[in-house]
């Protein structure tokens, strides 16, 4: 009797689901959206147009060359094989290639009157090359020393208090960001070293960033 | 007499899709546009489908219907047709073989989590219901009871293994003969009808579980319907 019964549940949930997966089909008989069928068509009219030779062709030309050179390639690298080991071999055979010595060429040297004559060009050359050399480290000192800085919003620059005070202090990046210094906030861990102007009331004038920047890591 | 006569009938009409199906090839060979509009006016249908109920997503079933499209655009563009042999099967069966390979790679890399309520939570799919069942306007609680169990079967049939779940798509929802079905999945037809039959009792046992969850849910629904409903009277 109970087996029957179950038997019957059965049944019934396999009809239920044969009912509920007809009712679902009907439900679902959607479409795709035009939208597809315009990006399809805008692809293959885009697509089609193209000739494909010009795509197909080098590729498929390279690789035939390729393999007709494939053969002629072995062999030359046979042959280099070759010629490498006998190198060696020989070269085991009779040492290291000796220099001779007496044989050397030298520079002849300058002969007393030329050198009159090269002195004062030597020296407007050397003088040059300093010249040189001096602006390069005062360009390096300019940057050395350049800075970043920016006012704050609310210093008043209509009071004057005579002379500043500069501070050294550590800012996090999120802050310095959002005062509005142009810096990539990658590191959340990380300060920067900045420089705070601060008046003779007290008050923070202005914040400045040498360059280059100097980072500290947090401590915790 | 009569019963050959059928059968002739359906192979003579089975030719004349063979040909027409082979023309087609022939066509797209040729990198010929309007033959590849028409290829997807005739499958658009049937593989979205395939692909919404495979996902259960609408988004991820259009994606994905556009690379089924797109793989034969590429083909047409080297100037062939894939693999397709129309003397093995037809265009329909090819673009579903090429759209289940896709949804079974999409599920393996993406593992995208799906709402099932998507396909079922539309108006189209709610006036659809509603007509199906004869409801009557203000029946809420008969239109209710109907989406939950719709809701809970297509969550039963997402939660099916994969060959089960093609089977069903294919067999129930696409109205495909075991024949058909067995082309497609490449299996014997006897594969297909053991694999619908054991599907469906898993799915018969999965929907017998959520019964009572469905009757609590509506219950629940109901319940928070009249709140918002008194809260809106302002009574």
């Amino acid at each position: 009797m109970s087996e029957q019964r179950s038997k019957r549940t059965e049944t019934d949930n396999a009809s239920r689901v044969d009912y509920l997966l007809g009712l679902l089909r009907d439900v679902s008989q959607r479409d795709p959206s035009s939208a597809l069928r315009e990006r399809l068509v805008a692809l293959a009219s885009q697509r089609l147009k193209e000739n494909p030779d010009n795509a197909t062709r080098p590729r498929a030309n390279g690789r035939r060359r390729l393999a007709s050179l494939s053969p002629v390639f072995a062999a030359a690298l046979l042959v280099v094989a070759g010629f490498a080991m006998a190198f060696v071999v020989h070269s085991r055979q009779h040492g290291p290639p000796q220099i001779d010595t007496a044989t050397r060429t030298t520079h002849p040297a300058v002969s007393p009157d030329r050198k009159a004559l090269v002195a004062p060009v030597a020296q407007q050359l050397l003088g040059k090359h300093l010249n040189v050399h001096r602006q390069r480290s005062a360009l390096a000192q300019q940057t050395s020393t350049r800075k970043m800085t920016l006012r704050l919003p609310y210093s008043n620059s209509a009071i004057e208090t005579g002379t500043d005070t500069t501070i050294q202090v550590s800012m996090s990046q999120s802050e310095l960001l959002s005062l509005g210094f142009p810096i990539n906030a990658t590191a959340q861990d990380r300060r920067i070293v900045a420089e705070l102007t601060l008046g003779d009331d007290g008050l923070p004038r202005a914040i400045s960033l040498p360059l280059p920047l100097e980072v500290m890591k947090e401590k915790k | 007499m009569k019963w050959s006569w059928v059968a002739r009938k359906r192979e003579d009409s089975k030719d004349g899709l063979a040909s027409s199906d082979a023309e087609l090839a022939e066509r797209l060979k040729q990198r010929n546009e309007h033959a590849f509009l028409s290829l997807y006016h005739l499958h658009r249908s049937s593989v979205f489908r395939f692909l919404m109920h495979m996902t259960g997503s609408i988004t991820a079933a259009e994606e994905l219907t556009q690379e089924v499209f797109v793989v034969i655009l590429e083909a047409m563009y080297a100037g062939t047709i894939g693999q397709f042999d129309p003397h093995r099967g037809t265009w329909e069966g090819y673009l579903l073989g090429i759209a289940r390979n896709l949804a079974r790679k999409e599920r393996r890399t993406l593992h995208r989590l799906v709402s099932l309520d998507s396909i079922l939570e539309t108006p189209e799919s709610n006036h659809l219901l509603q007509k199906l069942c004869e409801i009557q306007v203000g029946d809420v609680e008969t239109l209710l009871v109907a989406r939950s169990e719709l809701i809970a079967l297509s969550r039963a049939i997402l939660e099916l293994p994969h060959h089960y779940r093609e089977a069903v798509i294919l067999c129930s929802l696409q109205e495909k003969s075991y024949r058909d079905t067995a082309l497609i999945l490449q299996c014997s037809e006897g594969t297909v009808a053991s694999r619908m039959n054991r599907a469906k009792a898993i799915l018969a046992a999965k929907m017998r579980r959520s019964a009572p969850n469905i009757s609590e849910g509506i219950q629940g629904k109901e319940g928070a319907d009249v709140g918002t409903a008194i809260e809106a009277n302002g009574n």
